[in-house]
């Protein structure tokens, strides 16, 4: 059943693209000084000059945007390589050894599993302190478990079928067989899991940001500003407004894209 | 019944491992609590003082023996923030909003996902069908948090049908509450909706293909009887296992979304303690939320084997 066209993958791309477009031209470039207060610009609505209008401080709110989406998919980057680079480590391990630390292993990760994971990271956080770094830690270790778990799961699939067995014979050794011969197989279910992961983590980042204990100023987030906005939202609905439409924007691209992904593989 | 018992030695193990590492954890952290409670100021005599009252002096072990010994019973101690109030208290006085709202938007979810799903499922491949699911889509992506302050802003500050931040107890007035929370309870179930209806359409689309469904069209009934009195069937019991995971993502929405409504309830207790690291309640807050988890996990494990016989019992 498959579209002649793969909207899902076409449209994810467009979308992601132009976040993605807009992240990097706001490293270098920012139409006004995303941090510079001006006191006679307080919440001005958006217009030619400012295009998604100022917060309560004067501050051009795209230019913010721009620099806090930076912040956000930086973390979420992170976050998908610390949780995929062990996940994986230790899901192949158990996967391909198994024995009782498998067994182990897999219980731990049904338990953290099964709690929601921004409940865990902010008592992770509650522990470490706040800050971006303690952020990308607390999230990256707490999507371990997801990661191992299918990675895991692929590891035992093709660990009796014949490409294997005949590796084996040929002399190679537990190693290669696992990181040359069966990881090549496994990057689709990885790279799905891992755009699962980065919504995840993008979610988990605004939502804590949001709840003053994730991301501190002076770096901008987009869940902060959404945050502090809230005060003003009678007077400045578009202050909560344009950073909420790039959270979803950003999520919406990466599910779309994962989506495309699949359909693609199948 | 032995299958039982193991799970429930499980159980305790689980409660058991998780109350000891967040003990540690908090124990060997940095910052005084004797410090906290008295202030900057404090001569190191009052501190020693205070250290000794709150049996700061022992060791980690018999401290988390003396809690855990408290803990059984249902007391866990004293807050440090509020002064003379006891967790136990604290916690309980905040229990009863999480949990309309937990409920409230259990019912959302419940109510309207399985109409969503079936249509959905009924209608796959079709217009209706892309309709619903991109819909499902882009609710997936909307953060709880930015769909309550949106909510806000259109019913509360334009509409003006509610007043932000005017939450009265359900002991109170109890039809107030629940008229106050169903806008947040929106907030907490639209995107986990999008979920269940996801994982709805898929599992029904699945039975679909089995053989009792032609088996059953063979005997005469038509598209509707099937669908509903064959494949729904089947098709929840999946749902069922995935229902554990809603009620524990159900917990955690309405964390952040009591936040933007002002409700005090659990959430902004949690957040509260945590931003001005009164450990005492994080501590007592861990160790319930792990029992609430676990023992809804639990639940859903035994409802799976009472619904389906199929399921073999190790």
């Amino acid at each position: 059943m498959k579209n002649k066209y793969n909207y899902s993958l076409i449209s994810g791309i467009c979308i992601t693209g132009f976040i993605v477009l807009m992240t990097i031209i706001g490293n270098f470039w920012t139409p006004y000084d995303p941090n510079e207060l001006n006191v006679t610009l307080k919440s001005t609505a958006p217009g030619m000059d400012h295009l998604m209008g100022t917060d309560n401080l004067g501050r051009d709110i795209f230019s913010r945007v721009m620099a806090g989406t930076g912040t956000t998919l930086y973390i979420a980057l992170c976050t998908v390589f610390v949780g995929g680079f062990f996940g994986t480590i230790i899901g192949a391990l158990t996967g391909y050894f198994g024995g009782w630390i498998d067994e182990i292993v897999m219980r731990i990760n049904d338990i953290i599993l099964s709690f929601p994971s921004i409940l865990l990271a902010l008592i992770f956080v509650s522990i470490l302190g706040s800050g971006q770094f303690n952020i990308i830690l607390s999230l990256g270790i707490l999507f371990i478990p997801s990661f191992a778990r299918i990675v895991r799961s692929e590891i035992i699939r093709l660990k009796n079928l014949d490409f294997i067995e005949s590796a084996k014979v040929m002399g190679a050794g537990h190693l290669r067989i696992i990181f040359v011969h069966m990881m090549p197989n496994i990057v689709v279910s990885m790279l799905t899991t891992a755009a699962i992961g980065f919504n995840n983590a993008i979610l988990a980042e605004a939502s804590m940001s949001y709840l003053g204990i994730g991301v501190q100023p002076p770096d901008a987030s987009l869940g902060r500003m959404i945050s502090q906005s809230q005060a003003y939202l009678f007077n400045a609905p578009w202050f909560a407004i344009f950073p909420g439409i790039v959270i979803i924007l950003t999520i919406l691209g990466f599910n779309l894209m994962s989506e495309g992904l699949r359909r693609e593989s199948m | 019944m032995k299958y039982m018992i193991k799970k429930i030695l499980i159980l305790i193990m689980t409660l058991l491992v998780i109350s000891i590492l967040t003990f540690v954890a908090f124990s060997i952290l940095p910052g005084d609590a004797a410090m906290t409670k008295l202030g900057i100021q404090a001569t190191p005599e009052k501190v020693e003082v205070m250290r000794e009252e709150l049996g700061l002096n022992k060791p980690v072990i018999i401290r988390y023996m003396d809690w855990l010994k408290g803990a059984i019973k249902g007391d866990f101690g004293g807050s440090y923030q509020y002064s003379n109030t006891s967790v136990a208290s604290l916690i309980s006085e905040r229990m009863s909003a999480t949990l309309l709202l937990a409920v409230i938007s259990f019912v959302f979810i419940f109510i309207s996902s399985i109409p969503l799903g079936l249509i959905s499922a009924k209608y796959s491949g079709k217009w209706l069908d892309t309709v619903i699911s991109q819909l499902m889509q882009i609710t997936m992506a909307i953060p709880s948090f930015f769909l309550g302050i949106i909510l806000t802003y259109i019913f509360g500050l334009v509409l003006k049908w509610f007043q932000p931040g005017r939450f009265i107890s359900p002991a109170e007035d109890f039809v107030a509450a629940v008229k106050y929370l169903i806008l947040p309870a929106l907030a907490v179930a639209l995107p986990k909706i999008a979920m269940v209806v996801k994982f709805l359409r898929n599992s029904i689309l699945i039975e679909t293909g089995k053989d009792y469904v032609r088996t059953a069209y063979s005997k005469g009934n038509n598209e509707n009887s099937v669908l509903y009195r064959h494949v729904l069937k089947n098709a929840l019991i999946p749902v069922i296992t995935f229902a554990g995971m809603i009620i524990a993502e159900i917990l955690a929405g309405s964390i952040v979304v009591e936040q933007v409504f002002s409700i005090p309830g659990l959430g902004r207790l949690l957040i509260m303690a945590i931003s001005s690291r009164d450990y005492p309640v994080v501590q007592a807050m861990v160790t319930y939320i792990t029992l609430i988890v676990i023992i809804v996990n639990f639940m859903v494990d035994m409802l799976y084997q009472l619904v389906d016989p199929r399921v073999k019992t190790v």
